[in-house]
């Protein structure tokens, strides 16, 4: 019990400690959000008027108080026309009010995020199918033309950067195939899947190059181990004893790989939700870190390391209950 | 325990799939034709027309939205007392008519009759009143409300310390007067921006962030969607005052989309008008025969160019800054970017220079650079590259703009003329706040807009001494000159139009020979259309006003369906071949 | 030890292939700029143009054509090598130098006396392995302007270090517990020297794996931050930059964007090559 409150207070301490020092750098970086709100063109007065007006003129420790401060509220709006917050039973979630879109941040975000998981969980799928079932095939044909052919297209997939696999795909698939959306992010569920193929396709081709290798290697170890060719000695057939064993060890691996590729899963969703128009929390960030709207930055940042902490936090919990050794380290 | 591949045709098969991908990209260096055949067709109503940005829409509440993506939505949604015609002349389109005082202190505008908001309400004069109210509250933010300073009470209505802005009065149910307290000849020009538009009260009597989503006015179309980062939509208003009109059901408009999407899209019907083409692009398109009178130049209002700080060496010396203006080579920014940058040696574009004013500017000459450097005291030899100005100099530009190009050329030539440059990009944010900061950075890119048609306002906010300030200076050269300063002073209180020019000609003179700038060029885009939409031309001075076009909806070829590849087999394999050899 | 890892590597045609690739880039970097024979940053606007008056393609006088400022391709290709290479090794070095100090001050300092040590320094790998980099290079970035490769080195180096520092320290504290160490240090050998003695050789192994598995994401963290533009500035040449410059004209000119996007890829590919290799070599967990 104590590991676990630990735990979890390591976890919401590295959440403050990520969002405090992207607030420092923020805020202390020469510039002044007043003036691109206002415009290039907008006369000094305007601009002094639209900082007072967001409350850019108080000194950092005043935002930072404040900032920390709405975050988190138990008592109901007191005005609920100008409500920021999001609630869920009695207590709200504050993260402000976007400089540029003059929105609440948290239906920003609330907005953004149902496209970027849909994007993650179709990669995640895309990895691990993909990845799965070549890694297995690889390793059942081991040193044939499958084998080679998928080492080949792990190593394109792994050396390839997002940017250029997404722009391949897309000018391939999209512009000259026309199979698949340009882009954009579509209506109805079956047009989203549609439009969601090719970038999910971008995210999730790395991580599948990289899993299948793990799986096939994990396989070729198992595929020589005493009881698998006992189990084909007995007359199983070959594809049960693949599938059966293989499917569970290819899951077990993935556990930790996702956690550790959270982070590079979002590097790369902000290229391919560029390149793709995919209204989703990549596209959010670039353009509030490009036009520097501090609130949604914040929200953002917020929003990753959080997630980021519980899926290792997760993970951890998930190693401790199969394995007690690892409650008393 | 991952292993790595034992087979080097494993190598060879990556590098062969990829050299086939690419080799795909490689092969198209053509456009599509035109979609539909091209016939004359009267005005009609229906259909969807379908257009992009690069950028998003950051709002389209009038009082607040200023940046041009939302000005050119705000230009359907909502209609002005005044606006330009399709000369770029000022006339009225909510006012009948505009009656101004002989002292040219009281303007008189008597509105149309049966006029009616999208929410049904009809157009009275307290409507305007109201809307300007709003617009200049203390509480609104809106971006320029100083552009209005000089109506009567604006400062007590601004500050706060007023109820109402006593300058606007309510003449009768039709008519609105404003007051101004100095004469001003560019008042019916901010009178113009969308920013004084009447809106609706249901939507709001003062500005709450909600009006932007509800954003409800008088102009020809009434808005049904609007997604931050993905479209815009908006429906025919059918209580339009101009009988008959507009004649497109709906136009959607999508947001941040890339440019190359936005071709791909345009060649395959998705979208029926396109602004933002790749230079390249649009020389593919320019010389294709089949698209000739499909695509239009649109008129400038804007100039770029380099901006020296006179307070800051070695740009003090203005002979330097003069030196700079005769080296920069302006055709050869204009041969990288053909037909996108026009070069121009003088602060006013084309479409809006007087008269007067059209054989004045800068040139390049590269004896008169070199003798300048020499009256600079800073003589250079290009023999043996010896002298000129010892120091590395930093040029500020925006990141992922032409002021970078720009920037790589001009440290190319002044590198001829004995002054080494040194590139620094940074974003637009920290850009504004640099060269707003006194004695920080001795030169950089620059680039202004015309806030309106009319020459001021390439000299007024970025050339006088009014607009240098220790911080968030508009006079990013922090140049400042007596002579400058009077004579725009006094064209802006003249209305004869010959006098005008007269000042405005010696303005151009000044900044020629003096060089705050080293003016550059000018950028603009190329516009195209499909074949099937009509009625539309670049306006000279209001952006991708496609209001009044009409879609001959009979020659658009059906639309793909989901399964678009069945209908474009021919093509499909042809491009599985290069797959598979 | 060293002689049958080296024959193993020797075996492994993948990874003579990565280093086949690695060599030709590193002779590319070296000499390329001289074969080129212009300078990468001047423009001739005296060359030919092409059918659309912009600038040339492939011509005897430069092999790869002109990029969208009327320069030499190929000469800018190889100067940006130099960049892709020199980033990617020597942040590999700083990155891989960070995490392994680190790491086994932390296992060493773990449980004992300095046991807080250990604890800061883990909460900010823990704090460090959760923050959203790229967000926060490119607002650093985008208002730095004056961006050097040392910048560039730092900012790669000192953001990827986290992950070695825990591999490091679970080795130290698996280390640290063998009977010779432990008698090192009950006859009174100072840390340091234990450390450096007995404790980084046996880490030595699981460092040269992560360094040169390093190296190829180096180079493509370089490309990325190039082609955001918040890279070196111009008029320095550098693969992901000429490839953001490049894309606009791929309509008309697609050389511009494949030859850097190619170099790129071969660039990550060889040095993915080689890092496996060496990895399998010293690790021969499947032969």
């Amino acid at each position: 019990m104590s590991w676990l409150l630990r735990r979890l207070a390591v976890s919401a301490f590295t959440v403050w400690a990520v969002v405090t020092a992207t607030f420092v750098v923020f805020n202390v970086l020469p510039e002044d959000p007043a003036r691109v709100i206002a415009g290039p063109q907008a006369r000094p007065a305007d601009v002094a008027r639209i900082r007072e007006q967001l409350g850019l003129d108080r000194p950092l420790h005043v935002r930072y108080g404040r900032f920390f401060g709405g975050l988190i509220s138990l008592r109901p709006p007191a005005d609920p026309a100008t409500d920021s917050a999001v609630r869920i039973g009695g207590v709200g979630l504050d993260l402000g009010v976007s400089y540029l879109r003059r929105r609440p941040v948290t239906e920003l975000l609330g907005k953004a995020l149902p496209p970027t998981l849909l994007l993650g969980v179709l990669a995640l799928i895309v990895q691990v199918v993909v990845g799965g079932v070549a890694g297995c095939l690889a390793a059942a044909r081991r040193n044939g033309l499958l084998d080679w052919g998928t080492v080949a297209l792990t190593l394109i997939g792994i050396s390839a950067p997002t940017f250029l696999t997404g722009l391949l795909l897309q000018h391939f698939f999209a512009r000259t195939l026309g199979w698949f959306p340009l882009d954009g992010y579509g209506a109805t569920w079956g047009e989203r899947l549609h439009a969601a193929a090719l970038p999910a396709a971008t995210l999730g081709l790395f991580g599948a190059a990289y899993y299948t290798r793990l799986v096939r290697d994990e396989m070729l170890v198992l595929l020589r181990q005493d009881w698998v060719r006992t189990a084909w000695a007995k007359g199983l057939p070959r594809w049960r004893v693949l599938v059966r064993h293989a499917l569970r060890n290819a899951l077990m691996p993935l556990v930790t790989v996702v956690g550790l590729e959270l982070g590079g899963l979002v590097g790369g969703a902000i290229v391919t939700e560029k390149i793709f128009r995919w209204p989703g929390i990549g596209s959010l960030s670039v353009d509030a870190i490009v036009e520097r709207d501090g609130p949604v930055v914040f929200g953002v940042v917020l929003l990753l390391a959080s997630t980021v902490v519980a899926a290792n936090f997760l993970v951890d919990l998930a190693y401790a209950v199969l394995d007690p050794r690892v409650r008393r380290r | 325990m991952r292993s790595i591949p034992r087979r080097p045709e494993a190598t060879r098969l990556g590098v062969a799939i990829l050299g086939v991908a690419l080799a795909t990209v490689a092969c198209e260096a053509d456009v599509a034709a035109p979609l539909g055949p091209r016939r004359e067709v009267p005005p009609t109503q229906g259909g969807v027309l379908r257009s992009a940005f690069f950028t998003d829409v950051r709002s389209l509440d009038a009082a607040t939205a200023f940046d041009t993506a939302s000005a050119v939505i705000e230009g359907l949604i909502y209609d002005q007392l005044v606006t330009y015609d399709r000369h770029g002349k000022l006339s009225p389109q909510l006012a009948e008519s505009i009656e101004v005082s002989p002292d040219g202190l009281r303007y008189t505008f008597t509105l149309r009759r049966g006029v009616l908001f999208h929410d049904g309400a009809p157009l009275g004069a307290d409507d305007v009143k109201r809307s300007v109210e709003r617009t200049l509250h203390p509480d609104t933010p809106c971006p320029v409300p100083s552009y209005y300073e000089r109506i009567v009470g604006w400062g007590e209505y601004h500050e706060g310390r007023a109820p109402e802005l006593t300058g606007v009065r309510v003449e009768s149910e039709h008519v609105v007067s404003f007051q101004l307290a100095q004469p001003d000849a560019t008042f019916l020009h901010v009178m113009a921006l969308p920013i004084m538009a009447p809106v609706c009260e249901s939507a709001g009597r003062t500005w709450t962030r909600e009006f932007s989503r509800r954003a409800c006015g008088a102009g020809p179309y009434r808005l049904v969607r609007f997604e931050h980062g993905d479209a815009v939509e908006v429906e025919r208003h059918d209580g339009y005052w101009q009988s008959g009109k507009p004649y497109v059901d709906r136009i959607v408009w999508y947001l941040a989309m890339q440019p190359f999407t936005q071709r791909f899209k345009f060649e395959r019907g998705d979208l029926d008008y396109i602004r933002e083409l790749g230079e390249a692009d649009s020389l593919l398109y320019r010389r294709s025969a089949a698209w000739q009178g499909l695509g239009e130049w649109e008129q400038p209002l804007s100039t770029f160019g380099v901006f020296m700080n006179a307070e800051l060496r070695p740009f003090d010396n203005r002979h330097v800054r003069r030196a700079v203006a005769f080296a920069l080579d302006r055709d050869q920014l204009a041969q990288v970017r053909p037909g996108h940058v026009a070069p121009t040696g003088r602060m006013t574009p084309d479409a809006i220079a007087p008269e007067a004013v059209r054989d004045v500017g800068q040139r390049h000459d590269l004896d008169r650079a070199l003798e300048e450097m020499r009256l600079a005291g800073l003589a250079w030899d290009p023999a043996t590259r010896t002298g000129g100005w010892p120091e590395e100099i930093e040029y500020l530009a925006i990141l992922d703009s032409f002021g970078q190009q720009a920037g790589e050329l001009l440290q190319q030539q002044l590198a001829r003329i004995g002054l080494r440059v040194r590139i620094q990009l940074v974003g637009f944010p920290t850009y504004l706040a640099r060269t707003g900061r006194r004695r920080t950075v001795p030169m950089g890119s620059v680039g202004w807009n015309a806030d309106y048609p009319e020459p001021s306002t390439f000299f007024e906010p970025i050339l006088t001494s009014r607009a240098i300030q220790d911080e968030e200076s508009q006079n990013a050269s922090f140049f400042s000159n007596a002579e400058l300063d009077a004579l725009l002073a006094r064209a802006r209180v003249t209305t004869d139009e010959a006098e005008r020019g007269r000042l405005y000609r010696r303005a151009e003179e000044i900044v020629r020979d003096e060089a705050p700038w080293a003016v550059a060029y000018s950028y603009r885009y190329f516009e195209l259309w499909q074949p099937y939409l009509h009625g539309y031309r670049p306006h000279p001075v209001l952006q991708q006003d496609v209001r009044f076009a009409w879609l001959d909806r009979g020659a658009r070829p059906a639309r793909a369906g989901l399964f678009p590849w069945r209908r474009r087999s021919g093509r499909t394999t042809l491009a599985l071949a290069t797959v598979l050899p | 030890m060293e002689r049958r890892a080296l024959r193993r590597f020797q075996r492994n045609r993948g990874a003579v292939v990565g280093l086949v690739i690695v060599a030709g880039l590193l002779a590319f970097a070296a000499i390329g700029p001289l074969l080129a024979g212009h300078d990468p940053n001047t423009s001739d606007f005296a060359a030919a143009r092409d059918g659309l008056g912009g600038p040339g393609g492939p011509s005897r006088a430069h092999p790869l054509g002109l990029d969208p400022l009327f320069r030499d391709l190929a000469s800018r290709l190889a100067h940006g090598a130099r960049v892709s290479l020199l980033v990617g090794l020597v942040a590999t070095a700083v990155s891989v130098s960070v995490g392994a100090v680190v790491g086994m001050v932390s296992g060493w300092a773990a449980d004992g006396r300095a046991g807080f040590v250990d604890s800061a320094l883990m909460r900010l790998v823990d704090v460090g392995l959760s923050f959203p980099y790229l967000l926060l290079v490119m607002a650093i970035g985008t208002a730095l302007g004056d961006v050097t490769i040392v910048t560039i080195l730092l900012v790669l180096g000192l953001t990827s270090w986290f992950g070695t520092a825990r591999i490091v320290r679970s080795k130290t504290l698996q280390v640290r517990s063998l009977d010779f160490v432990v008698a090192s240090r009950a006859l009174g050998q100072p840390s340091w020297a234990v450390l450096l003695r007995h404790v980084l050789p046996n880490v030595a192994g699981p460092l040269i794996v992560i360094a040169s598995a390093s190296v190829a994401q180096m180079i493509i963290a370089e490309s990325v931050l190039a082609y955001l533009q918040v890279g070196l500035p111009p008029p320095t040449a550098t693969w992901g930059r000429m490839l953001q410059e490049g894309q606009r004209y791929y309509t008309v000119a697609p050389r511009l964007a494949v030859a850097p996007g190619l170099c790129i890829f071969l660039g990550v590919l060889g040095f993915n090559l080689l890092g496996e290799g060496v990895r399998d070599a010293l690790d021969p967990k499947e032969t």
